[in-house]
């Protein structure tokens, strides 16, 4: 019943759910890890299918291991047992003295492997307080307990939902926003926005999500569907994290075209032919791609006013500080166009796909999305020539000011229509009979979305 | 044509935006005659206030050009889901752009998908789901109302999604998907005054691979009983999202400026500053409806032996 690529296999990025806890780990050969402060050994896992439900049983001390079970043994929570409840608080004390047993004493209980029902079973007989809480106090009591303390643990195939979620929390510092504080909602629009097609060709530049863009669009790609991935030289691991946890199948990786930042630079400039430029296809030779090759310059033979704002794109991406001096540019590009000469070997293959890579620019793009943590503003009006008439963009930004800004310029121009800038609100809900209301805590932004479509004028 | 699919010049029978401005957008089918209200044949003539459109004379003309009229000039723009949920005839209430935009990601949909759709009501999102299910996905759509089911089916056919979407006229919380519709779903969609009955027979649909469930309703009540059959049906991960869309107007004012040299500089020589802001609308829906989401797991996950008793609405 179960496909090859529904098991769990060594080497895969596995999402691990216990309680509402979640973490993204990769399956390496040293298999534990630690998750809430106990390490679990893993090798369990292996061979069985996502979605698998284990128990956690201590092995020893702080040392744990996984046992699959049934799903029918889960408690759906703890329970209280048949314990009274009050009518109200109004006697209960908030002195701190309501827990009969020391922490030392919980620590113990929890070290000699004791389940968390038999835990929360004495956290309850020695509390003073508990049966004159009230039954939804209590309830709530327990339900926290139980996110806290869960027993089991159970692992999932990272799919682009789960990936936004855990690559996003940041337990760490909840201040301190990851994936530039796009929101899941924010995302979902990105894709509506820009009228994602299967078959659509696509430009892409994101920065700091992880991959979590390409990765996204991958997913919805078909495999006609082309992704034109705008790359820097410091394209890291970390930048297409996310498009490794999905595990895609490799023809899916067929659709992906990364293309050095300085190529669309050079076709911009250039009367528009793609030349001597590194193109790589994603899973071929991403190896290639290193901090080794020099940050490209930009040729100076272009129009003064597109020239000028074209190195200022160089200059607010490079986030190595490797920007080559201007004044030295023909002679830089001189070098560099040798050095990538001798530094790629150029197959037949990749001739072909610069033709193709050629052949999309000329035809124009179907939608361009745009989501960093750099000021994109020059870079967007640089980029929307390649993108076809009745055509969207899409640019996200953690913060409002450069999309107002851009929002005005953009509105002076003849080629662009039906510009928005917005930013959701997005709150989830605590569902129980009786006891329903909005979640006490909220992500207060999830970013703006500045959107319009391409025109012609003639 | 070509809400699946992108091209760049129109041809006689596609579906076109014609764009005014942001808040002025109208769906034409372009073809040369069309029927009016006496249903006699008649030139397909489209008024604006700019002038007259003789709609035949867009065949040729690439998407996204600019159309002379005679006191001022419009656009022509290729058809996306999102534009079509702006400018559509509602039959129904519709659900708009940011809960469509989460309601696809929620579940997990992508090209090749399975997804089961009930009701069909005004087409709104069933667009959307074929979009991104195309081309080997497949997107069944209920609706127990007779004439919405044939409207949505010709309208489905026009816009090109038939070979994607199947409509069919169904009360799915009576009857079911239909013995058919067992183990096939990906994912499935409840838009229904009373979500909770379709639960179970969610369930049956679902794949034994397991899937995830989505459901639309406007009123609270509506999703304690559906989260509580959730719970008895094996369901996990639940959860109820709202999401509202804030558009903002960019705008230049000039502002005079407070200051201690202003005290007594009233009249005329006080200074003014220009500052661009972002102004939200004075007003703007604050509800359209609560979306709840869950998961169901595949078979080996899932619990067997369920709360049936407890499973009823509250």
């Amino acid at each position: 019943m179960d496909s090859e690529s529904d098991i769990v296999q060594c080497k895969d990025y596995v999402i691990l759910k216990r309680g509402n806890h979640i973490i993204l780990h990769q399956l390496t050969k040293k298999l534990s890890i630690q998750f809430l402060g106990s390490s679990i050994d893993l090798s369990n896992i292996i061979g069985l299918p996502y979605s698998s439900m284990f128990r956690i049983e201590m092995v020893r001390k702080n040392s744990y291991m996984l046992e699959r079970c049934n799903p029918d043994e889960i408690p759906t929570g703890l329970s209280a047992g048949n314990t009274e409840f009050g009518t109200d608080n109004r006697n209960i004390q908030d002195d701190n003295n309501a827990q009969a047993l020391s922490k030392e004493e919980i620590i113990d209980m929890k070290n000699k492997g004791l389940s968390s029902q038999d835990i929360v079973t004495q956290l309850i007989n020695n509390s003073k307080t508990f049966t004159h809480k009230t039954e939804f106090a209590q309830e709530k009591w327990l339900r926290k307990k139980s996110k806290k303390y869960s027993d089991y643990l159970q692992v999932l195939k990272p799919n682009i939902r789960l990936l936004s979620e855990v690559l996003m929390c940041n337990t760490a510092s909840p201040n301190n926003f990851k994936l530039l504080g796009l929101r899941m909602d924010t995302l979902s629009q990105i894709i509506t926005f820009v009228n994602f097609q299967p078959q659509g060709k696509y430009i892409v530049y994101e920065n700091s999500c992880e991959g979590l863009i390409c990765a996204s669009l991958l997913n919805l790609t078909d495999c006609r569907g082309k992704l034109l991935n705008v790359i820097t030289p410091n394209y890291s691991f970390n930048k297409r994290k996310a498009l490794v946890a999905m595990k895609f199948p490799e023809e899916k990786h067929q659709s992906v075209i990364n293309i050095n930042l300085s190529t669309f630079a050079k076709y911009a400039n250039s009367g528009n032919t793609v030349s001597n430029s590194v193109i790589c296809n994603d899973s071929k030779s991403l190896e290639n791609i290193g901090d080794s090759e020099a940050t490209s310059s930009i040729s100076s033979c272009g129009e003064k006013e597109c020239n000028s704002e074209v190195v200022e794109v160089s200059s607010s991406l490079s986030t190595s500080g490797n920007i080559t001096s201007t004044n030295n540019e023909n002679h830089d590009l001189k070098r560099k166009a040798e050095s990538e000469e001798s530094e790629c070997k150029r197959t037949s293959y990749q001739e072909r796909e610069n033709e193709e890579v050629r052949q999309l620019l000329d035809n124009k793009a179907d939608g361009l999305i745009v989501v960093c943590k750099e000021k994109p503003n020059d870079f967007v009006k640089e980029m929307i020539q390649f993108v076809a008439p009745s055509r969207s963009f899409v640019v996200f930004s953690q913060f409002q000011a450069p999309l107002i800004q851009l929002f005005q310029d953009l509105k002076q121009r003849q080629d662009v229509i039906n510009i928005r800038l917005v930013e959701n609100w997005l709150r989830s809900y605590q569902v129980l009979s009786d006891r329903t209301h909005p979640e006490i805590n909220m992500l207060a932004t999830g970013g703006y979305l500045l959107t319009g479509i391409i025109v012609t004028n003639n | 044509m070509s809400f699946v699919g992108l091209k760049s010049r129109i041809e006689a029978g596609d579906t076109v935006i014609i764009y005014i401005n942001p808040h002025r957008m109208h769906a034409l089918e372009v073809k040369s005659k069309r029927l009016n209200k006496n249903s006699e044949e008649i030139d397909n003539v489209f008024q604006t206030q700019f002038g007259a459109l003789n709609v035949e004379s867009l065949i040729g003309r690439e998407f996204g050009s600019k159309i002379l009229l005679p006191k001022g000039w419009i656009y022509v723009l290729h058809p996306t889901c999102e534009m079509w949920t702006q400018t559509l005839p509602h039959r129904t209430q519709i659900i708009y752009t940011p809960d469509i935009s989460l309601i696809l990601f929620q579940l997990d949909l992508k090209p090749g998908s399975v997804v089961l759709e009930a009701g069909t009501g005004s087409g709104s999102l069933t667009h959307a789901l074929a979009r991104t299910v195309y081309p080997d996905g497949h997107v069944h759509s209920f609706d127990f109302h007779e004439n919405r089911v044939s409207v949505a089916e010709i309208e489905f056919k026009t816009h090109g999604l038939s070979p994607v979407v199947t409509v069919r006229q169904r009360d799915v919380c009576r009857d079911g998907y239909g013995e058919s519709m067992n183990d096939v779903a990906d994912a499935v969609f409840l838009d229904l005054p009373l979500p909770w009955e379709a639960v179970p027979h969610a369930v049956k649909a679902i794949k034994k691979n397991g899937g995830r469930f989505a459901s639309f309703s406007p009123c609270i009540e509506q999703v304690q009983k559906t989260c509580t059959m959730l719970r008895g049906h094996g369901f996990g991960d639940i959860n109820t999202l709202e999401c509202l869309q804030r558009e903002f107007s960019v705008i230049q004012r000039s502002l005079p400026v407070l200051s201690f040299d202003s005290v007594g500089n009233e009249e005329g020589g006080q200074k003014h500053e220009s500052i661009i802001t972002a102004l939200p609308p004075l007003t703007m829906p604050g509800h359209t409806g609560y979306l709840t989401f869950a998961t169901l797991p595949p078979m080996h996950s899932r619990p067997l032996i369920l709360n049936i008793g407890n499973s009823g609405p509250d």
